[in-house]
């Protein structure tokens, strides 16, 4: 990770933050990120953040594991080892649905998952620098990269919108 | 913070809590040494599970002889226990996945608990498919993987086979759903931890640090998995009531057992919920999160799902009659009134009559009838399996192979002893991860907090006022 | 009172309780294997029970005393038997008889009076106590003995099927019985008397049409076409020629390997016969008929155990073969609990001492092989079938090493197969000709003994189109001259 010093302020409730949010925005201010405890509900669309696409690659995945599954059958009972059982035909669709189903929802699950991890740079073994511990009990914080956003400006930002503190850190 | 406040609504936290109490209250289990309580429960699931080692070494190293399972029953305690387990761990989905599409706030309090109670009854189902199994050291045989015999491969057309893509599927996907709700709370368990636990909980937070963006995706990524366990959960106890319903066997042969076994399971399963939260809420001092409030809508759940279990076996009952087939007929009319009668009229009194003391409100929010009915319920959805299983194979199509059949010690062991796997599993998440989802309960206290409920209007108002300075 | 004494089938006056084929022969009668039973009389209650002597049940152990000696004998209830009297095989309890036949039941041989030099196989000078207790082992492979013997029903008057009303354990109170038409309506057996021949016949054929009406109705069409080539197996049984001897059970464990268990697996219902006499009593309760059906594998071209083994262990051959791949098998016993007919056999522990572990292995006699696994033991071993393991499912073959020899010989000798190549070991046990084995593609055996208006299929409704037809049992006996 590059070096970055960050200053941030902390916040106690959301609503002061949110507020901060919104100050900052109109001030052009380049928020690099905000940490809360739980997520903030009227947030994202204050970030700007685009709506997550996780879904559309949840999507995917259950297609990649229907398909998996029935052309695996398919292959296996009638052109691999065809077989009879109880009088069915070779190509017993009906009886190849429940495993089908159960494929799409693993591919989906599994592939979302895995994907959410890697993409949000999280896993076993990551540790990624938090600004402040109390973050994820009850603090709500504003940080800005000092690289992008005037010192003097976001601790004017701070101290106006009630930031209970605030600090620099160098990640 | 988007849903407005209802003033008819009952609070779901109690205690003015602030947002560091609640971190308080609910991380602290895991940095303090357990009490006394909890090490003596611990001491007797361990025992318990050392009785599950050991019944199941005893079968696996003498056969399935050492059960009474004859040439007519195939199938006794073992499968019994496999699809009460699995019913049991339906709730846990439920609670999460379900409630959490219906915006149902009262999962808030206990879904991390009835999550974890699914893995955990998962894993205990697990166990039984695999130690039924007359050469358990090729259980490997049911996976599809290629070999050197042809290549052989499992037979997709079985019902048996479905189980294992289902239980599977059902197990990988709870954990990741599971994991993932953790994640933010080991965060916040790392972050006031020293030393070795920081190391180890830095280890299972996976470097969550509560940004903006993660926490949208966490919330994506939480909906869409919450609708995928949604049919998933359906198709699991949908798939397991195949293993009966698409026999030849009369009385396993039922068209109804898909939606009879899904409404069973979340039967059994809230149950199972309740006898673990009001025990824990009460040991762990979670009475401000786990509320009457939350018993009480549970006990409404139990109240339908019971109900819906009791129409079916009435439903069943009628079919029989109304089929015009002996085989069908005698199959029902031989559970009532003949050998197992006893297990059936057990199945009868503990699903569809007790829970029907549930229609009094008070009753509903009687901790102690609670308790002692989700316990009986429990119970009884044992004798429903076990009605289905042995009873139907005990007199089928040929009265020359009638037969009876009482488990051993072994079997009644290795049912004990998956109790002793169970709580053991419990009994460590109880003081290793947070029982209450922290993160989700901080986010709904503004709505359902007592002391903001007093004060409803006042902070309506300052809902407004940040909606419209956004528009 | 009185008691008769006997010499079973199996063990005869003794000669064979070596012999562990013949110990686990159920007796033809009363279906109970080593040992030796006391037989009681039963009568319906009139209304929903049936009693025994002194209230006796299968199993309970009563104290016999016959002259002057006291013996202690499981008892066992014999539909047909006159009351009064009581009966007891001799040929049991050899003090010295191998590892097998030691000490097995009872021995009443001193019992039997000499009259002038004849041995009369009663006495007078008996008494017989109540439960005196439970037997521990009680070697029964049938527990349900009846199908639908009737009796006057003491309300209302009128002959019912006693049978049927006996089905509730438990009526809460209620007074419920049984329904009629719970056992008599399964199309397992049909019955007839001689006079009453047209009317069945014209009765069974109505119920296989719509049998086949329904059975038509399926999604399904299955594999006739590849059926109809080559060889597709089939058996005929005829009720009317079986006369229960027990010839044909022995015959399959001799050919197959098929492991003697024991009385204490069998009390537990283990037995693994895969060829097994089903023995049904109809009629009246006091004076029954009897029936005797060989049930074995019926090799369902629709087989409902093959679709649930989830390894695939059990699958269809092209000539209609249900297949039992022994090494494939991991034992969930899924296609035991699916079977209709009840046919295939689990192995519980370790009969063949081929287990893995030792645990289930006896030294005798001071070996260090394990008995079973001597050279000479396993001289009884048929070479050309499997030897099955502890945790496999196993069942009826049709001999199907048999039928790989027959279409060798024909091979050889540049010919078509004919049904006399080929003949199970059942078939050629059976001293009635009761059991046909053949293709039934063939213009042969097989098919002149499937054209009989007689036949019918066990559990035809069920549409797993077994591949084995029975006869329909005709009595020529005048009930009217008995009551």
């Amino acid at each position: 990770m590059a070096h970055k010093e960050v200053i941030f302020g902390l916040y106690n409730d959301e609503q002061d933050l949110l507020k901060a949010v919104k100050k900052a925005k109109a001030g052009h201010m380049e928020i690099m990120d905000v940490f809360s405890p739980f997520p903030i509900h009227g947030l994202d669309p204050l970030l700007e953040l685009e709506e997550s696409r996780i879904h559309i690659a949840g999507f995917i995945y259950g297609m990649l594991g229907t398909l998996t599954a029935f052309l695996s059958m398919t292959w296996i009972f009638t052109k691999d080892w065809p077989i009879i059982f109880g009088g069915k035909p070779y190509w017993s669709v009906p009886a190849f649905i429940p495993i089908t189903f159960e494929l799409t929802v693993l591919f989906a699950c599994v592939g979302m998952v895995v994907t959410f991890y890697i993409i949000c740079g999280l896993g076993p073994g990551v540790t990624n620098p938090t600004l402040d511990d109390r973050i994820s009990d009850d603090k709500f914080c504003l940080a800005f990269d000092k690289a992008y956003v005037n010192e003097a400006d976001a601790r004017a930002l701070f101290s106006a919108t009630g930031a209970a503190e605030v600090n620099s850190k160098n990640l | 913070m988007s849903s407005p406040v209802s003033l008819i609504r009952e609070p779901l936290i109690t205690g003015n809590k602030t947002y560091h109490q609640i971190t308080e209250d609910l991380i602290s289990p895991t940095e303090k040494t357990p009490p006394l309580s909890w090490m003596l429960g611990f001491i007797v699931a361990v025992t318990f599970l050392a009785v599950f080692v050991f019944t199941v070494g005893w079968t696996i190293y003498h056969g399935i002889g050492t059960w009474n399972l004859n040439r007519t029953i195939g199938w006794g305690w073992d499968i019994t226990n496999f699809v009460w387990w699995v019913g049991i761990g339906h709730a846990g989905t439920l609670i999460s996945a379900i409630l959490l599409i219906f915006r149902q706030k009262w999962r808030t309090g206990v879904n991390r608990a009835a999550e974890a109670m699914t893995i955990f009854a998962v894993i205990c189902a697990g166990q039984f498919p695999i130690i039924h199994m007359g050469r358990v050291w090729l259980a490997i045989f049911i996976f599809p993987y290629p070999n050197t015999r042809g290549p052989l491969w499992p037979n997709f057309n079985s019902p048996l086979l479905w189980d294992v893509f289902a239980i599977s599927t059902y197990f990988t996907v709870s954990l990741l759903f599971w994991y993932t709700g953790l994640v933010p709370d080991f965060a916040t368990v790392r972050d006031r931890a020293k030393g070795m636990r920081k190391k180890v909980y830095n280890f299972l937070s996976f470097g969550w640090t509560g940004s903006a963006k993660h926490w949208q995706r966490w919330e994506a990524l939480s909906l869409v998995l919450a609708g995928l366990s949604t049919p998933l959960v359906l198709s699991v106890h949908t798939i397991v009531s195949f293993d009966f319903a698409t026999s030849v066997i009369p009385g396993w042969h039922t068209t109804i057992f898909p939606p009879y076994f899904v409404a069973g399971a979340i039967f059994s399963g809230f149950a199972m919920v309740l006898t673990l939260m009001l025990t824990t809420r009460k040991l762990l001092k979670l009475e401000d999160y786990i509320t009457i409030e939350h018993i009480e809508s549970m006990n409404k759940v139990i109240l339908l799902t019971g109900t819906i279990v009791g129409v079916a076996y009435l439903t069943e009952l009628f079919i029989a009659w109304y089929s015009g087939y002996v085989y069908e007929q005698f199959a029902f009319f031989n559970r009532a009134l003949g050998p197992y009668w006893w297990a059936y009229f057990g199945m009868m009194f503990c699903n569809v009559v007790s829970p029907q003391l549930f229609w009094k409100k008070s009753w509903r929010r009687n901790i102690w009838l609670t308790f002692f009915l989700s316990i009986v319920i429990n119970i009884g959805m044992w004798f429903e399996r076990f009605v289905i299983i042995a009873t139907t194979l005990a007199r089928d199509y040929l009265p020359s192979s009638w037969s009876y059949y009482s488990p051993t010690w072994v079997e009644i062991g290795i049912f004990l002893g998956s109790l002793g796997l169970f709580f053991t599993c419990y009994l460590i998440f109880s003081r290793v991860a947070p029982v209450v989802a922290v993160a989700e309960i901080k986010s709904i206290l503004k709505t359902s907090g007592n002391q903001y409920k007093g004060a409803a209007h006042h902070h309506d108002g300052h809902q407004e006022e940040v909606h419209h300075d956004h528009h | 009172m009185e008691i008769s004494f006997f010499e079973p089938i199996g063990v005869g006056n003794g000669l064979h309780s070596t012999n562990p084929w013949l110990q686990e022969m159920p007796n033809p009668v009363d279906r109970t294997v080593w040992g030796n039973y006391l037989a009681v009389p039963v009568k319906f209650d009139g209304d929903k029970a049936f009693e025994a002597l002194n209230g006796l049940k299968d199993g309970d152990l009563v104290d016999i005393t016959i002259g002057d000696v006291k013996y202690t004998v499981p008892v066992i209830q014999q539909f047909g038997q006159m009351q009064g009297t009581v009966a007891l095989a001799l040929g049991y309890g050899r003090m010295e008889a191998g590892f097998c036949g030691t000490n097995v039941g009872v021995n009443v041989n001193a019992c039997v009076a000499r009259n002038g030099g004849y041995p009369q196989y009663f006495s007078d000078k008996v008494t017989v106590s109540g439960k005196q207790g439970k037997e521990k082992e009680f070697g029964c492979v049938q527990y349900h003995h009846t199908y639908g013997v009737t009796d006057k029903d003491k309300a209302t008057g009128q002959t019912i099927n006693a049978d049927e009303a006996a089905t509730v354990f438990f009526d809460y109170f209620t007074g419920a019985k049984g329904f009629q038409g719970a056992i008599t309506d399964r199309s397992i057996i049909y019955t007839t008397n001689l006079a009453d021949l047209k009317e069945s016949v014209a009765e069974v054929k109505e119920k296989r049409e719509h049998a086949q009406f329904l059975n038509s109705k399926q999604i399904y069409r299955g594999h006739d076409a590849l059926y109809a080539k080559g060889h597709h197996w089939g058996m005929h049984v005829d009720l009317n020629a079986c006369i229960g001897c027990g010839s044909c059970t022995v015959a399959c464990m001799s050919e197959n390997n098929v492991p003697v268990v024991g009385k204490r697996e069998v009390s537990r219902h283990h037995e693994m016969a895969w060829l097994r006499i089903d023995r049904y009593y109809y009629g009246s309760v006091e004076n029954p008929n009897t029936v005797y059906q060989p049930m074995m594998c019926q090799h369902c071209d629709n087989a409902p155990c093959e679709n649930v083994c989830p390894v695939n262990a059990t699958n269809h051959s092209s000539e209609g073969l249900n297949q039992m791949t022994y090494n494939r098998c991991i034992g969930t016993r899924y296609c035991a609990n699916n079977c209709p007919y009840k046919v295939r056999r689990f192995n519980w522990l370790d009969y063949t001492t081929a287990d893995l572990f030792p645990a289930n292995q006896i030294k005798k006699f001071g070996e260090d092989i394990p008995y079973g696994a001597d050279n000479l033991t396993r001289m009884v071993l048929n070479p050309d079938v499997t030897v099955r393991s502890r945790g496999v499912i196993e069942k009826c073959s049709f001999c199907v090493q048999r039928l790989q020899e027959g279409k060798l010989t024909a091979k050889n000798e540049g010919r078509t197969l004919r049904d006399a190549d080929v003949r199970t070991a059942c078939q050629t046990a059976c001293p009635t000709g009761a059991i046909t084995f053949g293709d039934m593609n063939a213009k042969d055996d097989l098919a002149a003994k499937l054209e009989s208006p007689l036949n019918y299929i066990v559990l035809e409704e069920v549409n797993v189109r077994s591949s084995v037809n029975y006869t329909m049992k005709v009595n020529n006996r005048d009930e009217s001259l008995e009551a």
